[in-house]
């Protein structure tokens, strides 16, 4: 496990992809920032664009897994003897780690132009660390969807319009569900299993924090943060057995 | 050219991408109309707005699509048959730039007929002036249209079938939210209306004498309406209120310039491009 760990780090650090994308989510935020005009407080600077990481790090997980089976990667390492459960995780392991560096570094930018331009310090420090992990912790789920996609479908174009299209859809589902959330345990359940709705919370979170900063509640955040880890492994569970039943022909 | 055209038409209803995006496209149309028909039954008495505003919809289906289809064309060496077989870069450019068109408006159509259908069946009507629909759908028809030329561009010139998906894809959701953005930018109003209660306890709605310190005016206001109008996305985000804006007869000249210029961009850059 290591040994793949390994190789699939140095590999990261040469994937176009990679750097693309943890491009793609410090530039988008700042044009966004440059259109609006508005200097806002470091906690809506740092997470009212918290979906622009988070979709750009579904893009470069799908692109790198997807590299593994389009090179033939894949093969040779089942060819070697190293088994199919490892090599699943190790995928997983490593679009994590990718997703938090670039989560990493968007907030980074944020917080750099935040301060440079003066805007108010308006968050506590045990805040800050709690939405930081909420928010990684939806990226570790949808990393996991992200994997299950990329390592199922063969095809890396027609695995990156999927995964597109689910994220989008996702996101899309999570306005939905909200409403329904409320009378229903199914639509509920869906709802906080949904990656993007975390992500959506916060949002919400966000807006009502730069209209009054005394309203906020710790214990709406926390809850989110079993969901996501309970998809989290759920969807890695599923996918590490699917994977090991797949033909790979 | 006609040979290409034919070849790429036979291919395009062999396509299992265009057969997909085709279904997604009139499930769109059906939950689009069903969603709105459970939120309220007097939708159906504004068809006409109902189908207009769902051209960000087909836009993406078109974009995943298109890097599809195109994308295809280089990974199974059909390009590369085209071209030893003699046909000029300049009519398979063409000949792709058509049947990408004739794919996303049988996308647009397949949507349309759907929500017409069911509209119909619920006793519908267009709700709208037979001249301000036609004016939605020159705007709707005319952005789909640059949309095509744009996503040609990006199909013909990236050769990997998986970076001109993710490309054409995070052009579209890039557009769409810096539409969204500059249509709230522009839409902040130039004087800020406030309550007041007056002397004998009723609350009025008055309007501040001041002007709105928020409100954008000047070269800013040109510049974001002009970057509004010219993005693919533009013009059918103001489609999505189901209308069009003031001085939205202009709208369609935009698309018209941006498929032209598309276009003259994409030709040379394919003629210069190396194959390998």
């Amino acid at each position: 496990m290591s040994r793949l760990l390994r190789a699939n780090f140095s590999r990261l650090w040469k994937t176009t992809a990679f750097w693309g994308c943890m491009f793609f989510s410090v530039a988008v935020p700042m044009f966004m920032e440059i259109l609006d005009g508005i200097i806002h407080g470091i906690f809506v600077e740092m997470y009212n664009t918290t979906p622009i990481p988070l979709f750009f790090s579904a893009v470069f997980a799908v692109m790198y897994i997807g590299t593994d089976n389009s090179e033939g990667t894949l093969c040779n390492r089942l060819i070697i003897g190293i088994s199919r459960v490892k090599i699943y995780l190790a995928n997983f392991v490593t679009v994590s780690c990718g997703m938090l560096l670039i989560f990493a570094v968007s907030w980074a930018s944020r917080l750099t132009y935040t301060i440079v331009r003066g805007g108010r310090i308006d968050i506590k420090a045990e805040n800050l660390a709690l939405y930081t992990v909420v928010c990684l912790a939806a990226g570790a789920a949808m990393m996991a969807v992200c994997t299950l996609l990329a390592t199922l479908i063969t095809s890396r174009s027609v695995a990156t319009a999927v995964t597109i299209s689910l994220t989008i859809g996702m996101f899309a589902a999570t306005l939905n569900l909200f409403n329904f959330a409320q009378s229903s345990f199914a639509a509920e359940l869906a709802y906080n299993m949904l990656p993007t709705s975390q992500v959506s919370e916060i949002q919400t979170n966000v807006a009502f924090m730069d209209s009054s900063p005394e309203v906020f509640t710790l214990a709406r955040t926390i809850e989110p943060l079993w969901y996501s880890l309970g998809a989290c492994v759920s969807f890695t569970a599923v996918g590490a057995l699917l994977f090991r039943k797949k033909n790979l022909k | 050219m006609s040979r290409l055209l034919r070849a790429n038409i036979a291919r395009l209803w062999k396509s299992r991408a265009f057969w997909i995006c085709f279904a997604a496209a009139a499930a769109d149309g059906l939950t689009r109309f069903f969603s709105a028909y459970c939120g309220s039954r007097e939708c159906v008495e504004r068809l006409g707005g109902m189908l207009v505003s769902g051209g960000t919809n087909v836009m993406f289906i078109a974009s995943i699509f298109t890097a599809l289809y195109l994308g295809t064309e280089y990974s199974n060496g059909t390009l590369r048959n085209k071209l030893i077989l003699g046909h000029k870069r300049t009519s398979v450019y063409f000949a792709n730039l058509v049947t990408v068109l004739a794919g996303t408006f049988i996308y647009a159509a397949a949507e349309w007929l759907i929500t017409l259908a069911a509209g119909m069946i619920t006793g519908g009507s267009l709700g709208m002036e037979t001249e301000e629909f036609l004016m939605c759908a020159a705007v709707y028809v005319c952005s789909l249209a640059a949309l095509c030329a744009v996503n040609t561009l990006i199909g013909i010139i990236i050769a990997s079938k998986s970076c001109a998906v993710v490309t054409t894809l995070a052009l579209i959701f890039g557009t769409i939210i810096i539409s969204v953005t500059l249509m709230q930018l522009l839409s902040i109003p130039k004087v800020a209306e406030h309550l007041e209660t007056a002397e004998t306890g009723t609350v009025r709605l008055a309007i501040s004498s001041e002007v709105n310190p928020l409100y954008i005016d000047g070269t800013r206001r040109q510049v974001y309406t002009f970057l509004n109008n010219v993005l693919p996305c533009g013009p059918m985000c103001w489609l999505e209120n189901g209308a069009l804006p003031e001085g939205g007869e202009t709208l369609p000249m935009y698309s018209i310039g941006v498929f032209a210029v598309s276009t003259a961009v994409g030709v040379p850059v394919f003629r210069r491009k190396d194959l390998k």
